[in-house]
Order: C-alpha cells, then sequence, then structure tokens
C-alpha cells in the first residue's frame, strides 16, 4: 500500500508541476523591445560623471552567450555588450535606427549588390588577440553548419549557398564567406537583398574563436569562463538564474567612450520584486507594465518614464478553411468591431497605439520610414464601413449560411490560462458579442498547445503577437506569402507572392515601398486577412542619474556603450 | 534490517522505473516541442537540424531507450533550451540552493512547531494555548507567497533590513526562510497538540509522575518520544513539498533554485531537463519516506522491520 502510495504520490507531484507550468504563459508573446530618446555622441568630461560608474538592472536568465547557438533576445542582449561585430546599431536623429561601422571601419558594395567587401579596423580579443576576417568567417560558418543546429541560421540564407550548406547538400566552403585576408572580409549574396544590410548587426554575424570554440566544445557560452569578449564590456561572473556582471573591457578600441565600469544584469521574474526593487534604488533600470505601479512611479521627480516603439504588432488572425472566415466581408466585420482606441487603454493601459496597418511605425524603407508615406490601410476600411454588423450579415449572405447573427458560434483560442490571459480573453469576447451580436466561446491553453494549434490551422480565431527581426517591412510582410507564416490563415494570393518576391530582389528603394503599400492593402483592406490591433510600445522607468543609454528599435536590449552615470548620491 | 532496507531499495528502483516510463511518454504526449519558445516560423531545414541534433527526429519509443541507455551510463543529457548545460551539472548546481533553504526552513518550522504544540498541549485552554492555536491557523490559512511579498515590503522595502531579493550571503536566505517554515511550524504545532493531548493521559505517564520524575524529564523521556510519531509521518512530503513548493517562493526572492528549472523546463518543453529533474524529485520522495520509515523504527521500537510486517 506505502509503495503504492508513494507511486501516487510522486504522480501527483508531478500532475501539480504540470497545472503550474500551464498557468505561467504570457498572453501576448514576444520579446521586450524599447528604445530611448537621447541619443549618441554627447560628449561629457570625466570630471562632470559620478566616480562610481556602475548600473544594475533585471533580465531573463540567456540561454547561452554563443551566437551560433542561442536564440533568445536575453542572450542577444548580453553578446552585443560583448562583442563588437562588424556594425553597432544606434540610434539616430529622428529616432530611427541607424548602422554606425564598428568593427569593420567601411565597406564596398559591387553594382550588382551582391558582393560586399569589409575592411576591418585594427582590433582585438580579450586576451590580445588580433580579431581578423577569419574569425568572422569562422562564425558564420559555425552558424550555418548543420551539426551546429542554430535556429536563427536562416537569417544568413541571403549570402550565397548559405541554406544548401545548412542542409548539408553543400560543403561549408562553398558558403559565400571569404576572408580575403586577415582585415578583409568578402561576403557574397545569393542574390540582390536590399536589407543586407540591416542584417549586419546580427549576432549570427559575430565573430567567433576558431581556437577557443573547439576547446570549450559544447560548453561555449555556457558560463562566464567560457566567453571571450572583443566589445565595450566582458562578462566576468555569471551565476546560474541571479546574475551577470559587465565590466569595462579596457582592451577594447575605443574603451575611451565607454564610460560605465560594471553593468550588473539580476535575473527577477517576478515582477513585483523587481518593482519593489526599483522603488528603493536596488535597480536602475526596469520596465514596469502595472497600472497601480506607473502611476505610483510617475509620481517621483527621480524616475524618468520612457515609452518607445517596437517593431512589434499584436494581431489577430483568422483560419479560412473554416467556412464562416472564407468569406472576406466577415473577416471585415470582425476587424472592425474591435474599438482599438478602447482596447489600447483597457487591456494595455495606454502602453503602445492603436494599430490600422500591419508594418509599424518607425520601421525604414531605404532610409523613408514606412508609416510616414504610407497610410494605414484600416482607416479606409473603417470610413467605409461604418457598420461592422451589416458587412458581417452582407457576408452571411454571399456565404449563403442564416443571415441571423445570433446563431453564429466561434471558438477564438486563447495562449495562456492565467488570469491576464482571461482578461485579454474577456474582453475581445464580450467586443465581438457586442458590436457583432454572435457568440464567442474561448479556449485556453498554455503557448505550446496553442503554437501546434494555429500552425497545423487547427482554430477558428485566435490572437498573438509577431515581432520584427530587422528593421525592414520585409520581416512582417514575407510571412504572409503562401506556404509560409506563423499562424497558418491557409490564405493564398498570388499578387501578393509576386509583390513579396519583388521586393525582395529589388534594389530600389521607391520600387520596394510601393511593393509592400500594395501589399499591405492587399493584406488588409482587400483580403481582410488578419486584424492588426496595437503597435505594441515598451515601457520603462530609469533613475534620472542614468545618462545617456539608448535602445535601437530592432536591437535586442539597451546599448550601454554610451551610458554614464550622473548624480547619483546627490 | 539490512534485508528491509536493501528490499525497499530494490522497490524504490522499479517505482522509479516506473515514473520515468510514464513521464517520458507523458511528456512526449504534450503537444509542443523546445522550438516553440521561439514564437516564430522556422524554416524546415533548421528545424531538422535542430531535431536531428538532439535525436527529436527518431520515433518516441527509440528515443526512450535511447535515454534509458543514457540513464545507466549516468547521463542524463544536455537541456534543450540552454544549450551547454548538462542536466546533472543543472541539478548539482541548483539543488543545493532548494536544499539549504528547505533545511533551514524545516528544521525551524519543525523546532518551532513541536515546542509550541507541546506548550500548548501542557497549558491547553490557557492564554499559550489559544495563541499557538491562533498563530497555527494563521500559517495554515496564510500561502507563503502572500507572507512572503508582505516580509518583502516591510522588512526590505520599507526598513531596508534584508536584500529584497537574489542569493549569495546568509541575509538573503532570512526572508524567503521565514516564509517557508510559517507553514510548517504550524502544521507541526497542531499535530504535536494532539498527540501530546493523547499521550499525557496515559498511565505510563501517570506513572511516571508518581515516580516524582521532574517536568523536564518527564516532558524529554516520555512525552516527546511518544508523541512525535505522527510528526515523522508527516515530514516525508514536507521535505519533499520544501524542493518543490519553493518555487513560488523561489521567483519571488529570485532564488536561483531548483523550482524554477522544473517549471521553466516544463513551459519550455526542455525534454532532458524535464526528465533529469523529475528523476531527481522522485528518487528524493522516495528516499525521504524510505528514512521516515526507519526513522519510525528508531523512535518507536513498538514498529519492528521485518518481512511478517507489512503495512
Amino acid at each position: 500500500m506505502k509503495r503504492k502510495l508513494a507511486l501516487l504520490l510522486a504522480l501527483v507531484l508531478l500532475l501539480s508541476v504540470f497545472t503550474v507550468a500551464c498557468g505561467k504563459e504570457e498572453p501576448a508573446k514576444g520579446g521586450d523591445k524599447e528604445k530611448v530618446e537621447e541619443g549618441p555622441g554627447e560628449d561629457v568630461s570625466d570630471e562632470d560623471i559620478d566616480d562610481e560608474q556602475y548600473v544594475t538592472l533585471t533580465i531573463t536568465e540567456p540561454q547561452a552567450i554563443d551566437p551560433s547557438k542561442s536564440s533568445d533576445i536575453y542572450s542577444a542582449d548580453i553578446l552585443n555588450e560583448i562583442t563588437e561585430g562588424l556594425v553597432r546599431l544606434e540610434v539616430g536623429e529622428d529616432g530611427g535606427d541607424v548602422i554606425a561601422p564598428a568593427g569593420a571601419e567601411d565597406w564596398d558594395v559591387s553594382d550588382d549588390g551582391l558582393v560586399w567587401t569589409f575592411h576591418l579596423r585594427d582590433y582585438e580579443w580579450e586576451d590580445g588577440e588580433p580579431v581578423t576576417a577569419h574569425d568572422f568567417e569562422y562564425g558564420m560558418k559555425r552558424t550555418i553548419n548543420p551539426e551546429t543546429a542554430s535556429v536563427y541560421a536562416f537569417l544568413l540564407y541571403p549570402i550565397k549557398n548559405a541554406e544548401a550548406c545548412n542542409s548539408g547538400e553543400k560543403d561549408l566552403d562553398e558558403l559565400g564567406v571569404k576572408a580575403i585576408d586577415d582585415k578583409t572580409l568578402e561576403i557574397t549574396l545569393e542574390g540582390p537583398c536590399a536589407y543586407f544590410d540591416k542584417l549586419l548587426a546580427f549576432k549570427t554575424m559575430y565573430p567567433q574563436r576558431k581556437d577557443l570554440v573547439e576547446q570549450w566544445g559544447d560548453k561555449v557560452g555556457s558560463e562566464a569562463e567560457y566567453t571571450i569578449s572583443c566589445g565595450p564590456f566582458k562578462l566576468t561572473e555569471w551565476t546560474h538564474k541571479s546574475e551577470l556582471v559587465l565590466e569595462k573591457n579596457e582592451n577594447y578600441w575605443d574603451a575611451d567612450t565607454v564610460k560605465l565600469e560594471k553593468i550588473t544584469y539580476k535575473v527577477i521574474e517576478d515582477p513585483s520584486t523587481a518593482y519593489n526593487m526599483l522603488s528603493n534604488g536596488q535597480i536602475d533600470i526596469c520596465g514596469v507594465s502595472k497600472p497601480e505601479w506607473l502611476e505610483k512611479f510617475k509620481q517621483r521627480d527621480d524616475l524618468v518614464y520612457v515609452s518607445e516603439y517596437q517593431p512589434s504588432v499584436a494581431y489577430q488572425f483568422f483560419n479560412q478553411d473554416v467556412k464562416l472566415f472564407s468569406n472576406a466581408n466577415v473577416r471585415k466585420a470582425f476587424i472592425l468591431a474591435i474599438d482599438r482606441e478602447e482596447l489600447l487603454d483597457v487591456l494595455y493601459y495606454g502602453i503602445g497605439e492603436p494599430a490600422y496597418g500591419w508594418i509599424p511605425p518607425v520601421m525604414k524603407v531605404g532610409d523613408k520610414t514606412y508609416r510616414d508615406v504610407v497610410d494605414e490601410p484600416l482607416k479606409k476600411l473603417k470610413e467605409e464601413n461604418p457598420d461592422p454588423k451589416e458587412l458581417l450579415i452582407k457576408g452571411l449572405e454571399e456565404l449563403g449560411m442564416d443571415p441571423d447573427p445570433s446563431k453564429i458560434t466561434v471558438t477564438m483560442l486563447q495562449s495562456g490560462t492565467d488570469a491576464e490571459s482571461r482578461r485579454f480573453a474577456e474582453y475581445y469576447q464580450q467586443a465581438y458579442e457586442t458590436v457583432l451580436g454572435i457568440n464567442v466561446e474561448a479556449e485556453y491553453m498554455d503557448w505550446p498547445v496553442f503554437l501546434d494549434r494555429v500552425q497545423s490551422a487547427n482554430y477558428e480565431l485566435a490572437g498573438m503577437g509577431w515581432n520584427g527581426d530587422y528593421d525592414d517591412p520585409m520581416t512582417f510582410m514575407d510571412m504572409w506569402i503562401t506556404g509560409s507564416g506563423m499562424s497558418d490563415i491557409q490564405w493564398s494570393n498570388k499578387e501578393y507572392d509576386e509583390l513579396i518576391k519583388k521586393a525582395q530582389t529589388s534594389l530600389d528603394d521607391e520600387e520596394r515601398l510601393e511593393c509592400f503599400k500594395r501589399a499591405e492593402e492587399i493584406l488588409l483592406y482587400e483580403d481582410g486577412c488578419i486584424s492588426p490591433i496595437i503597435y505594441r510600445k515598451s515601457s520603462r522607468f530609469q533613475y534620472d542619474y542614468v545618462k545617456n543609454i539608448m535602445r535601437p528599435l530592432c536591437a535586442s536590449g539597451i546599448e550601454f556603450k554610451y551610458a554614464y552615470i550622473q548624480g547619483r548620491n546627490k | 534490517m539490512l534485508k528491509y532496507v536493501s528490499k525497499r531499495l530494490l522497490y524504490m528502483i522499479i517505482t522509479l522505473w516506473v515514473v520515468i516510463t510514464i513521464t517520458f511518454f507523458l511528456m512526449h504526449a504534450m503537444p509542443g516541442d523546445p522550438l516553440a519558445s521561439l514564437a516564430r516560423e522556422l524554416p524546415p531545414q533548421v528545424k531538422a537540424n535542430y531535431y536531428a541534433k538532439y535525436g527529436l527526429d527518431k520515433s518516441v519509443p527509440q528515443q526512450y531507450v535511447l535515454f534509458l541507455k543514457n540513464l545507466c551510463r549516468g547521463d542524463l543529457g544536455e537541456s534543450l533550451k540552454y544549450p551547454g548545460r548538462s542536466v546533472t551539472d543543472t541539478i548539482a548546481k541548483h539543488a543545493p540552493v532548494s536544499g539549504r533553504l528547505g533545511i533551514q526552513a524545516i528544521s525551524i518550522g519543525v523546532v518551532i512547531g513541536i515546542v509550541l504544540g507541546i506548550i500548548a498541549a501542557f497549558k491547553r485552554n490557557r492564554w499559550p494555548d489559544h495563541l499557538v492555536m491562533f498563530i497555527a491557523i494563521l500559517g495554515v490559512c496564510l500561502p507563503s507567497f502572500v507572507l512572503a511579498a508582505l516580509l518583502q515590503y516591510v522588512l526590505s522595502v520599507k526598513f531596508e533590513l534584508f536584500p529584497t531579493a537574489g542569493w549569495g550571503t546568509g541575509k538573503h536566505t532570512v526572508l524567503p526562510t521565514i516564509a517557508l517554515c510559517f507553514g510548517s511550524i504550524a502544521t507541526y504545532a497542531r499535530y504535536m497538540r494532539s498527540s501530546v493531548l493523547d499521550v499525557i493521559n496515559q498511565d505510563y505517564i501517570l506513572t511516571a509522575k508518581a515516580k516524582g520524575i521532574s517536568e523536564f524529564n518527564l516532558i524529554v523521556k516520555h512525552v516527546i518520544r511518544n508523541a512525535i510519531i505522527p510528526a515523522i509521518t508527516i515530514l516525508a512530503p514536507q521535505i519533499a513539498n520544501v524542493f518543490t513548493g519553493s518555487f513560488v517562493i523561489e521567483n519571488i526572492f529570485a532564488i536561483p533554485g531548483l523550482g524554477s528549472n522544473l517549471v521553466d523546463s516544463i513551459n519550455n518543453r526542455d525534454f532532458s531537463m524535464i526528465m533529469g529533474l523529475t528523476i531527481f524529485y522522485c528518487a528524493l520522495y522516495i528516499i525521504s519516506l524510505l528514512i521516515v520509515d526507519i526513522l519510525y523504527g528508531i523512535v518507536d521500537p513498538r514498529i519492528r522491520f521485518s518481512d511478517d510486517v507489512q503495512e
């Protein structure tokens, strides 16, 4: 009996753990990305700043400080501080991203846009070894090597033979990356790629040390001792799930610019704990989203509130294999049924902006900010159709269904099972039911299950978020071409596919912009495939003595290279 | 005794095997894989490389056989979520943290609980009894995370006596230990009170008193020894609870213990980590049951170990 009891108890124990696990998923998935108002460059003399130059903030446990194997933004954040790649992402005067030369002093592009030649500056690794073009070549080859199983290998696919090498069809020597000499790196592309420069700052392009990677084997990046820096800071301590300590890298080529001596990242998962630590100054910077804390912190004079655009949109989507959603008018009715302004206030506490388009603000095509020149398609749709319910009834008639909306029941998938997920689902439920007069049932599940359902098109209606990878509308648009996509909406449009293909291969900014404009119009205005809801924005507080930090739109975290502390103890 | 223990050890291995098997197949029956936490559509080639690297391209029975083979060699594999970290290393690094906290909390909880229980029993229906029972009811009703948040706010944010969160010094353990042991104090006090009340009405206590034994000796030699059995019975699940149940506390105080690793691994479908931690917890649980059974015999010789005494 006791033995059976032991087994039973062990199982119950296990089950309870599963239940706990189910409750943890956030309603909206995706990393946090933020951006800052201050630019670089602003020079301060050393006398003006504090003697003690340190900053403390929170982070989620990074996977591994390995440019090839990690796939989370937190690892990328640390890697950005300790590595000098070809370029660094910085914030320009207009608030948009600027690609600043870093490891590469300059580069030439051949007339056909296929061959990129980078001229590296003289700079060193932490241990005094020079950083060479061979390190860059090795790094990219390691990422593409199928045995490495790098999840982000696909970001190198614009490079010649990258996809073939990644599948093992071609030998790694055929990859279009070559060190001409120690200081010259040549990258050959598969085809023209207008946004290739936007990919240069990505971790998959970082240099890696062949000798150390081979020496460390599988341990690369798993502990502080298995990392090496060639960037502004170096990782000196890493207590897993507790804290990471970065110290200034005196060997960095631009060490004079770097003022901070120490950055401590505390691994804090519980928001209330982090807020408590911010309120008594144990941490200096903290993302804040809970309304009661927002109010509290906003009243303090020593805290600065920062809210900036992210390359991220929260959206709802419809499975067009379901009879009801095979009709464009029905889908449009669902799109228009949501009052985005009200939703922003209720669900997001005002953090963000109502989305009437799919490509978020600040994203650029070449040098032009896309949203500055292209109107949001859903605004037009809304003007032309003041009554969503009428649109729904029209759609039902076209489908030959009973035109009485009250006889329709739609099931909506919600990722997450916690109170926050319920708050989201119940709002949407109520909004659709009130405006359209239909019935909506919510089905709750944890994230992996949710993802499995939407990717296998086993759903009717669902919502999630999408984060772009790089500063070009392509990162939002290529996911809807036939046979691809994060959420399987079972939609295929020949014209859309052709437009995206054209934008992929064209080097003409004007032409690309026109392609995206037309494609977005098809996606939202004509076919009503998805329902963008909110352009997500960041929301954080930082003490006023933390100066000059910046958060590029498409970077993974805060850039501390130019940061300094002024007046902490005043 | 030796025969009994070795027999129990054998059963333990069988139980472990059953749990491993069930967990393994249940785990693979869950939808989703480690790539799901990325929340993005990956090119098929990238997925194929990943599955091949971690053996996820094989059928589940094949993976099961492979897993058992590796397990026999003591190899629990590498975490799928955190490349480069072996599961055994993770357990070796984080279990002592949970363990330290758990042992601190349990020892304090047991000692204070038992003392309070005895006091309550001897002073029954007087104010010490009422006070202890008030604490006990509070301890049972007040969830540890509420207490944790309260302690954090008052003792750390308001008065800055202790660090808000983190790990490293003894000071860091104070608040989580209090939060964790409060519940056990309450439980032990209640059990102890009622079993002491049972014991002190027995004839042998009267005899002892008649012999003129001092009150201290009476309590230590006669009362505690006879009244502690129920307390030992609840000790085993408590030990395991301290390891698993501390997830919430670990989360609030940002303690790098095993609890957060387990929840994290399930959310991320980190298969090798789920298996490793399940085995660890399960073994721990079964061993603590065994220890409790042995303790019974030491405390109370009436409970004997032999083949004819089955449960």
